[in-house]
Parts: structure tokens; C-alpha cells; sequence
């Protein structure tokens, strides 16, 4: 059984210019111990996608579709079982480790807090375990360590404190949302590392959002490719890489800087990334998509699982061929492109 | 921290000392004389009048008699009182019990009401926030005074529950008699309180690491306790003291309206009757406790936030 199944979940949440739509069928599942890279553009419901399953969604959204953990649906729980579930089964990492701990208790509180206080195990068993694992994660001084306040330690050390706080628990499901994003760029490989290896030997299935496609396709098993709201591709980083079968994909390779190849500048996708609740009927990409007929315009296309492939794009038998080849240089140029690519047109998917 | 604590001492001292010489010039350049009041509008002969003045050096030059004055407080004697002509550190003892008291009381309703309310309300939200929103505004508006004629009139005058005047003895009979008197001092300080604290617990429940808590499935009893309110009662702090340093100044327009038997009410009738000894005392008095109230929360912040550190050391 899949540890982890989201079910075409959709989100709204109301607000002064009436409901607005921020995830709008979102599907996928990860297997037990796989790792499922979920990327996309700033605004396309990443982080959205995480808070459904944990259930810390902004209060007043209403969320339909299922989200199953070990065929149990998460949405439906009762609030002692939900927080169960929170204290056994998910831990999540987040891309602040600064935010995510109280600045005035010690690093030894928090993570002792997640054994006693949300497990009810005794004090000296956490307060061992914390030390072993703050050991594992690479803290040479685990008693200053558990002694100090966050605002004593450098962002690499809190994040591995974080990582070390969420196996603790040895949940089935680690979400990990930009985990890197906010470290310098040294501490950023170790500490994905660190993250990455602690994730195998214990086991966890692990839904790892990010914006980098290379460090996303570097440890993870499958990618899901996330546009305004909606699942557009989920793929092996191979199949991604050697055949995308969506445009947006396809334009998401095409933008990251290419060393061998020396593009002078970094190729941009067309158009203004939109949010989920702007799509009205058709396509959500098809104003900036290359390749769009126009029955994109009007007909919806539908995730369709195909050949061990999964893609939501009308055109995908026909333009397999095209996608899968050398970077589409006259992209551009292909009818209905949009012509202005301002700063707002800037992917930041980046290697 | 010993340091830290030595330091803000001595700037308390070197305050102490500013603060009476600028009460003493207040009243010396203030209109009316003290013997004016020692004669009470008897016809005296000029020698008598003389002999008066005299008597309290009051023809030495200012800065004689202030440095007088200063020469007896540091051997320990505040001199004494012009018009009853008794011991001024006597007159301030028997007076202190009923001002102290009375502080106290309303200190605690500040930290029971203000800051439970406004706990509250930042937790629970809803009518019971509303309610607490709406108190706040009507008691922070409320003038004391006023407020204590309205307490008076109703309570004691009216339903008869409570004393009119006078402090009481012994703790059931200071309960008593306090009752209104606190209550009116309190409300202001209790309602800004309890404003703050609202606010400051409704900002720590949108903290980043409450969520992060939460979703680790802490119970919420304990990231309310844990996280909410401990966090929150970092700002509380400081303006909780701040309001119970300042009750001090506003006892004597309780104290007044109430005629109780306090430092505030004596301060009152002694600036009215240019008594300096008496002036010159509670003035001192007032300074220094502030001084201290405000120290002691200094170091409450720092033993609560370990991120403050005393005086650059490290904590
Ligand atoms: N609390 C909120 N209230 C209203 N709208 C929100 C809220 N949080 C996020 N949104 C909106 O939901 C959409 C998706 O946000 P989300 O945070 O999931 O994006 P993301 O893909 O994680 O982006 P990023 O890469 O910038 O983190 C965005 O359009 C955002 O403006
Ligand atoms: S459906 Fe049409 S517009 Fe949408 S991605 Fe496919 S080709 Fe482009
Ligand atoms: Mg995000």
C-alpha cells in the first residue's frame, strides 16, 4: 500500500474578492521509503500541497478530494487522531529552521518535545535519543548543542537540528519543504546530504518540495511537476530529463543554465506565471505554451496515466517526438507564444 | 549581573539626588511660605515671626538649606515635619502600611484581571475577546477619580458593601476597606494591561514555531502554556511593570478621594503647606521605588529572555 495518496485534492480559500482557488486537483502517491520530488514555479501550490496532508492549511479553506495516509484519510480525522498522526506518522522540515523553533527554549526542549509531549515517552529515552541522533546529523558538540538557544547556532546547524528532530519520531512520511533554500551555499549540500541519508536508513518515504529541478532529479525517485494548482507531469528524473512529456516540463529543462552548451543568457519562459485561480476553462498553461492548439483553449485536459507515464496535456501523443528532443531553440517562435518576457516571465527553476 | 545590578544602583542614587534638589528648587520658588501655615492665619507680631523662621532656618540661602537637608538624610535623619513637628521617617512609617497595601492590592488585580483577561481573549477569541476588548476601551477611559466616586457611590454609599473611608485593620478589615480604593486604581493600569497582553498572545499564535509545534502534534494545552503565553509574557512583563511602578504616583489621587491615611494623601497636604521635610521624603521615596520596580523588571526580562543580556555579559 501506498504510504502517501493525494486523490485530485483541491483547495479554496475565501478571501475579499471572493473564493480563490489555490490547488485545483492535485495527484500523486509515493510508495513506502521513495522520495518524490514536487516542483514548480513560486506560487504554484508547493507548499499548499504539504499543509493538505498535515492539515495546517490557513484557517477557512475548504479542501475536497482525499489524502490517504496508509489508505487512512487524513482529512476526515477526529482531532486526537490527527494529532497522532502528526506525532507518529509525518514530521515535517521547513525551509526556516530559525522560525521553527522557539527562540527563547533550548534546542534540548524542542527536541524532546516531539518524544515526551506529543508521544508521551519518558524524558531520559527522549532526551538519549535526541543525543544520538543530534550525533548522526554531524554535531560534534551534542551538549552545547542541546544546552544552547536557536539564536546561538548558525542556520546549517539549526536545519540539522530539525532533520534530527523529525526522524526522531521515525515517521513513515518526512515532508520536506525547501529544506536548503534558506542555508548559504556551502551548508546547503551537506546539509541535503545529511537529510538524504538519514531519509534511507531509516526508511521514510520523504515528498521533497523544491524549485531546483537538477537537486530535485539528484535525490529523488520520481518528480511530480506542479502548475498553477495542478499536477502537469510526474516522471523519473531519466524520463524527465531524456523525454518530458509536457511543455511546461519540457521549458522547465530548457531554462536552467546550461554551462556546456554557453548560453549567453539564461533562456526564460514566456509569460507570467499564473495562479491557480485565474485558470478559467482550457489549459491552465495555455497562454504561455508554445505548442497550444486552439482546443486548448476550451477543452480541460485531464491526468492521464499512460505507459508509465503520467501527463495532463491534450497534445501529448502528438508531440512526444518534438518534446523529447535537443532544447527547443525556436520555442519562441512557434505560433502563439507570447512576445513580452519581463521579469515576472523568469522561471526559477535554476541548477 | 551583579555588576549590572551595582550599576543601575548607582544611576538610581545619582537620580535620587538630581530629582530632590529639582523637588526642593519646585518648592522653593513656589508661591506661599511655610510659616504662613504654622501661625494658621493668627495675628503674630513680626519678632515672633522672625523667631519662626529663624528657628527652621528658612532665611539661610537656598543652597545652604538644601545642602542641610542633604547633610541630615545621608546620616540618616529626614528631619522633621514643620507643621505637626514630629519625626518625618515616624510620620512616613505609620503612613507607609496603608499606601504599600494599597498598591499591592491593585498590583495583584492588575496581574489577575489584565493579564488573565487579555490571556484569554487572545486564546479563546470570540464574544469572551470582544467582551474583553470592549471592557479595556471603557476602562482605560474611565478617569480614577471619577472612578472612585462612582465605586464609592455605589458600592458603598448606595448597596452599602464596602466602607466609605478610612483603611481598616488587620488583613480581613484591610480587604475591606482597600476593596474600592484597589479597584480604582487598578482599572486603568488593568485595562491597558489586559489590551497588551491580548495583543501580544494573538501575535505569538501566528509565530511560525507554534504551527511547527502543533504539527508535530504537541497538545495544545501545552503549546498554548509553552510557546503562546510564555513568549507573550515577554512584552507583558515590562508593561505590567511600568503600570505597577506608576500606581504609586496615581495612590495619591485615590488616597484623596477615598481619605485614606497614605504616602500619596501626606504628599498631597504637605505640598499644599510647603512642609519641605515631608516633600522632600515622599518625593524621595516615589523616585526610588519606581527606580527599583522598574530594575527588578529589567532583570525579570533577562531571566525570562535569553536572548537579553544584562549589561553586554553574557547571560
Ligand atoms: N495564507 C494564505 N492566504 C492566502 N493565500 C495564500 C496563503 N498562503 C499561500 N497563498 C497563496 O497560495 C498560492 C500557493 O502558495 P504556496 O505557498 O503553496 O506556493 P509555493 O509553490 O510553495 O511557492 P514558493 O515556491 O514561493 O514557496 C500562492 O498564490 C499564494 O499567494
Ligand atoms: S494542453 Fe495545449 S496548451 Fe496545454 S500544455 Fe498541452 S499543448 Fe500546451
Ligand atoms: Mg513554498
Amino acid at each position: 500500500m501506498n504510504v502517501l495518496e493525494l486523490d485530485d485534492v483541491r483547495l479554496d480559500l475565501p478571501s475579499k474578492h471572493g473564493d480563490r482557488t489555490l490547488l485545483r486537483g492535485v495527484s500523486l502517491s509515493l510508495a513506502p521509503g521513495e522520495a518524490l520530488g514536487l516542483v514548480g514555479e513560486s506560487g504554484s501550490g508547493k507548499s499548499m500541497t504539504l499543509r493538505t496532508v498535515l492539515r495546517t492549511e490557513p484557517a477557512g479553506a475548504r479542501v475536497t478530494g482525499r489524502v490517504l495516509l496508509d489508505g487512512r484519510d487524513v482529512r476526515t480525522l477526529g482531532a486526537a487522531d490527527l494529532r497522532r498522526v502528526r506525532a507518529d506518522a509525518i514530521a515535517m522540515i521547513s525551509q526556516n529552521p530559525r522560525a521553527a523553533l522557539n527562540p527563547v527554549l533550548r534546542v534540548a526542549r524542542f527536541l524532546v518535545e516531539g518524544l515526551c509531549d506529543a508521544r508521551g515517552e519518558s524524558r531520559e529515552a527522549a532526551t538519549r535519543r535526541a543525543r544520538d541522533l543530534l550525533a548522526q546529523v554531524g554535531i560534534a558538540d551534542v551538549d552545547r548543542c542541546m544546552a544552547s538557544y536557536p539564536h546561538q547556532l548558525s542556520g546549517g546547524m539549526l536545519q540539522r537540528v530539525v532533520i534530527a528532530a523529525a526522524v526522531a519520531s521515525a515517521p513513515r512520511l518526512l515532508l520536506a519543504d525547501e529544506p536548503t533554500t534558506a542555508l548559504d551555499v556551502t551548508t546547503q549540500s551537506e546539509v541535503m546530504a545529511i537529510l538524504d541519508g538519514q531519509r534511507r536508513e531509516h526508511g521514510m518515504a520523504m515528498l521533497f518540495v523544491t524549485h531546483d529541478l537538477e537537486l530535485a532529479s539528484a535525490v529523488c525517485d520520481r518528480i511530480a511537476v506542479l502548475y498553477a494548482g495542478e499536477i502537469v507531469e510526474i516522471a523519473t528524473p531519466a524520463q524527465l530529463h531524456a523525454a518530458p512529456r509536457h511543455p511546461y516540463t519540457r521549458l522547465l529543462l530548457d531554462s536552467r543554465p546550461n554551462i556546456a552548451a554557453r548560453v549567453p543568457a539564461l533562456p526564460v519562459i514566456p509569460g507570467r506565471p499564473i495562479a491557480a485561480y485565474e485558470v478559467e476553462g482550457g489549459c491552465a498553461f495555455a497562454a504561455r505554451c508554445p505548442w497550444a492548439a486552439p482546443r486548448c483553449e476550451r477543452e480541460e485536459p485531464a491526468l492521464v496515466h499512460d505507459a508509465g507515464r503520467t501527463t495532463r496535456c491534450l497534445r501529448a501523443g502528438e508531440l512526444a517526438d518534438e518534446l523529447a528532443g535537443a532544447p527547443a531553440d525556436d520555442a519562441a517562435g512557434v505560433s502563439g507564444a507570447p512576445a513580452e518576457t519581463g521579469r515576472d516571465g523568469e522561471t526559477e527553476a535554476r541548477a | 549581573m551583579l555588576r549590572f545590578v551595582l550599576r543601575r544602583l548607582g544611576a538610581l542614587a545619582a537620580t535620587l539626588l538630581i530629582s530632590s534638589f529639582l523637588v526642593f528648587s519646585a518648592m522653593y520658588a513656589a508661591p506661599g511660605t511655610p510659616e504662613s501655615f504654622l501661625v494658621q492665619g493668627r495675628t503674630v507680631s513680626p519678632e515672633v515671626l522672625a523667631s519662626i523662621r529663624a528657628q527652621y532656618g528658612l532665611d539661610d540661602p537656598f543652597l545652604i538649606r538644601y545642602w542641610n537637608w542633604l547633610g541630615g538624610v545621608l546620616t540618616g535623619d529626614l528631619g522633621e515635619s514643620l507643621t505637626t513637628r514630629q519625626d518625618v521617617a515616624s510620620l512616613l512609617a505609620s503612613r507607609i502600611p496603608t499606601t504599600l497595601w494599597l498598591t499591592l492590592y491593585a498590583a495583584v488585580l492588575i496581574v489577575v484581571f489584565g493579564v488573565l483577561a487579555g490571556a484569554l481573549a487572545g486564546l479563546r477569541g470570540g464574544a469572551f475577546d470582544t467582551g474583553v476588548l470592549l471592557g479595556s476601551s471603557v476602562g482605560f477611559a474611565v478617569p480614577t477619580f471619577f472612578a472612585a466616586v462612582l465605586l464609592m457611590s455605589v458600592f458603598s454609599v448606595t448597596l452599602g458593601w464596602f466602607p466609605v473611608f478610612g483603611s481598616g485593620s488587620g488583613f480581613a478589615g484591610r480587604i475591606e476597606h482597600l476593596t474600592l480604593p484597589a479597584v480604582a486604581l487598578a482599572l486603568p493600569a488593568a485595562a491597558v494591561v489586559a489590551r497588551i497582553t491580548r495583543t501580544a498572545v494573538v501575535e505569538e499564535r501566528e509565530a511560525e514555531h507554534v504551527s511547527v509545534a502543533l504539527a508535530r502534534g504537541v497538545p495544545w494545552r501545552v503549546v498554548a502554556r509553552r510557546h503562546i503565553l510564555r513568549n507573550a509574557m515577554l512584552p507583558v512583563t515590562t508593561i505590567v511593570g511600568v503600570n505597577i511602578a506608576a500606581l504609586v504616583a496615581g495612590a495619591a489621587v485615590v488616597e484623596h478621594a477615598f481619605t485614606l491615611d497614605g504616602v500619596g494623601a501626606m504628599l498631597i497636604n504637605s505640598v499644599q503647606q510647603k512642609d519641605f521635610a515631608v516633600v522632600q521624603a515622599v518625593a524621595l521615596l516615589l523616585v526610588a521605588v519606581f527606580g527599583v520596580v522598574n530594575l527588578v523588571i529589567d532583570i525579570l526580562y533577562a531571566v525570562i529572555d535569553p536572548r537579553v543580556q544584562l549589561g553586554g555579559e553574557s547571560a
